[in-house]
């Protein structure tokens, strides 16, 4: 587990779910990696302690009893959390509506812990980094500097267009999470009217420029229908 | 219009009216066409001597009139062709000889034929076209009647028998193998819809006499109609079978999707979880999650437990009975769902005292759904148990200390997701697959009142007593 060599990374969190037995696996298990953890079991409730207090992240169940989760993103937001959607409903058009309506990222049931506590990192660190930009970006054997504007694979500078470099360097800012079709496509082409099939393409081309086997991309990830992720950074 | 010349492929459709009794009608009415020129001209014959050659014309005219007024054009031809001869043979001079002398003989004999000829003409057109208008109205109202008896029809089945009943007493064969030859244009007609032969419309017996070849054409025109229209609701009440069954399918698979997946989660989050964090976990913490996993393990097998009784009641064979101990049953479901349902039991069915017909996994799977049901609905009181024999009926009682159920919604718990309070968990399915598991099972569900007069719902199961039970004196009520 990652988080052994990081033990400053804490936060709290508001746990919106209604299913009890999720409830009695997650508090257990958030609350022994050193999160402070406080649960909601209904949209009112969640509505209620986000009025009350800040939390660094809320952990969002879609399937409530009394209002569609969504309607809890916005509020959240605009209290200062990052937003995690988990759902048993796969499918995307549910995702790409949260993730518009500015939920940081999301993870479908069933999910593994270490899959669920990577991406609460990486939110809470992303909500962090809005202040200090994240600069960098390592995994494997590539490094990214956006500062610099240097790609290297092994040492060796990878020479990227300016599109790529472009769709890059958001990933890179959202490193670990996943980055939709519409704001790859504004990032890229400065409007995300664009056909997703230039972002295909151009995925591609990024594939054979910085993953070992291209066609089983290990760092780029296709989150299908959504869009694309980045693998969470590898500690360096 | 009465031409009984032979029918011929081409002409089939310019046949008379009488298609069959044409020829017998037309000698009739020339026999009635010569009988009153005979017996008109015997009576100027006999008063001749007293009102005249002009008065003795006069009655023939009458006659001749009176035939075309009464039998039509064919009598009023008849009778003045012969009336004409019989005056020129016995009263116009010379009598006894068919022969004109002078043109003084001859012009009031031609007025008289002429006037004889036209007024019968007349009078007979009167008539016959008084008769077709009446032939026609009886074909209207024939075809009416057939029409208003098609239009009632709803299936393709009951328009054979609409159209027997409609009157004209045809018949409706489907199928194109009794397609009329072309010669039978009287007595059949095919009924064609876009250009392809369904079948064939038949004359029985005409006693009407309204059917012809225009007839046959229209009814057959009308039967199209209620058949294609019958086809059409057939495919509109099939479209709306397969979009209910759609819709069913849909929520059924969102609600296995969230049934099934939710427990997984639960499982694989807390498996990993010992797995990843292991020793920096509590041991409270770690005890509760392997608790969590046997317990939702144990509701995934509930779950599967009831889509595989669900497959079998929907592969429509006939579930098997056997006789059982009700009481062995209860035990084992409470035992099922008593891990998820920290509530109290109270009250059970005595063991060996009744046998009840029911198929084993089905009528478990059902007193799981609603001891389930009583456990996340019941306000979390004890959960009552009672049994008891009713005549040939067994009856379950499970109650519960919830909120009760509506007077008005208590048919509807047991619709397939309908939910009483959409704020709690749960599919809406737990009653809906009880009912259909305990009717599967020749039993039946119902939602009362406690009886006690506390608040609180009671499930009441009724399934059939046993033969055995009854005769060998098993009862012994507790």
């Amino acid at each position: 587990m990652a988080s052994s060599s990081m033990p400053d990374v804490n936060g709290s969190i508001l746990f919106v779910e209604d299913e009890a037995a999720l409830m009695a696996v997650l508090v257990p298990v958030l609350s022994a990696s050193g999160y402070q953890i406080a649960t909601a079991n209904c949209g009112e409730s969640a509505r209620q302690q986000l009025f009350d207090q800040p939390f660094d992240l809320v952990l969002l169940d879609l399937g409530l009893p009394d209002k569609d989760g969504k309607e809890l993103i916005e509020p959240a937001v605009a209290a200062g959390a990052a937003v995690i959607v988990i759902s048993a409903r796969h499918q995307e058009a549910e995702k790409v509506a949260s993730l518009d309506r500015g939920a940081d990222d999301y993870v479908d049931k069933p999910f593994e812990i270490s899959v669920l506590m990577a991406r609460i990192r990486a939110a809470i660190r992303r909500r962090g980094a809005l202040a200090i930009r994240q600069t960098s970006y390592s995994h494997g054997p590539l490094r990214v500097d956006l500062a610099s504007r240097r790609v290297t694979l092994e040492d060796q500078t990878v020479r990227l267009s300016p599109k790529e470099w472009a769709l890059l360097s958001v990933l890179v800012a959202s490193a670990g999470q996943v980055v939709t079709h519409k704001r790859l496509l504004a990032a890229g082409w400065g409007t995300a009217s664009t056909d997703a099939q230039y972002l295909r393409v151009y995925m591609g081309l990024l594939r054979q420029k910085i993953e070992e086997d291209p066609s089983a991309p290990r760092i780029l990830l296709t989150e299908p229908g959504v869009g694309y992720r980045l693998s969470a950074p590898t500690q360096i | 219009m009465t031409s009984p010349m032979p029918a011929k492929a081409n002409t089939a459709r310019t046949i008379g009216i009488y298609a069959r009794g044409g020829r017998l009608a037309t000698w009739r009415e020339i026999a009635i066409g010569l009988g009153i020129a005979v017996v008109s001209a015997g009576l100027a014959i006999l008063l001749e001597p007293w009102i005249d050659q002009t008065g003795s014309a006069l009655i023939i005219v009458l006659g001749v009139v009176n035939a075309g007024a009464l039998f039509g054009l064919v009598s009023s031809a008849t009778a003045s062709v012969v009336a004409f001869l019989l005056y020129n043979f016995f009263i116009a001079e010379p009598t006894m000889v068919l022969r004109m002398t002078t043109g003084q003989d001859v012009a009031p004999l031609l007025a008289f034929s002429l006037t004889a000829l036209v007024t019968g003409a007349l009078a007979g057109r009167l008539k016959d076209r008084e008769q077709s208008a009446q032939r026609g109205n009886i074909r209207l109202a024939s075809l009416l009647s057939t029409s208003r008896a098609l239009q009632s029809t709803v299936t393709a089945d009951s328009v054979a028998s609409a159209l027997l009943s409609a009157g004209a007493n045809l018949e409706f064969r489907a199928g194109s193998k009794d397609v009329p030859l072309p010669g039978d244009g009287q007595t059949s007609c095919p009924v064609m819809i876009a250009g392809r032969i369904v079948g064939t419309i038949h004359t029985r017996v005409d006693q009407s006499g309204v059917v012809d070849a225009d007839y046959l054409a229209t009814v057959s025109a009308l039967v199209a109609l209620a058949l294609e229209r019958a086809e059409l609701s057939a495919q509109v009440a099939d479209a709306m079978a397969l979009a209910r069954s759609e819709e069913l399918k849909t929520a059924l698979l969102s609600s296995v999707s969230h049934d099934l997946r939710t427990p997984l989660t639960a499982i694989i989050a807390s498996a990993s979880s010992l797995a990843d964090l292991g020793d920096r976990l509590p041991p409270e913490a770690r005890h509760s999650l392997l608790r969590t996993i046997v317990s939702e393990g144990e509701r995934l097998d509930r779950f599967t437990a009831n889509l595989l009784e669900l497959s079998r009641l929907q592969s429509g064979a006939p579930i098997p009975t056997s006789a059982l101990d009700p009481a062995d049953i209860v035990a084992s479901a409470a035992a099922r769902s008593r891990v998820r349902i920290d509530h109290q039991l109270v009250g059970r069915v005595p063991s060996g005292a009744y046998l009840v017909h029911a198929d084993a996994q089905l009528f478990e799977a059902a007193i799981t759904n609603i001891l389930e049901n009583a456990a996340v609905h019941g306000g979390g009181g004890p959960i009552e148990i009672t049994a008891r024999a009713d005549g040939d009926r067994f009856e379950l009682g499970i109650s519960d200390h919830g909120p009760g159920i509506p007077e008005a919604e208590r048919e509807r718990v047991f619709e397939r997701f309908h939910r009483l309070d959409p704020g709690r968990p749960g599919s809406g399915l737990g009653l809906a697959i009880a009912k259909g598991f305990v009717t599967a099972s020749g039993g039946s569900v119902a939602a009362t009142d406690r009886q006690d007069g506390l608040p609180g719902t009671r499930i009441l199961v009724s399934l059939p007593l046993a033969r055995d039970s009854l005769t060998h004196g098993l009862i012994k009520h507790a």
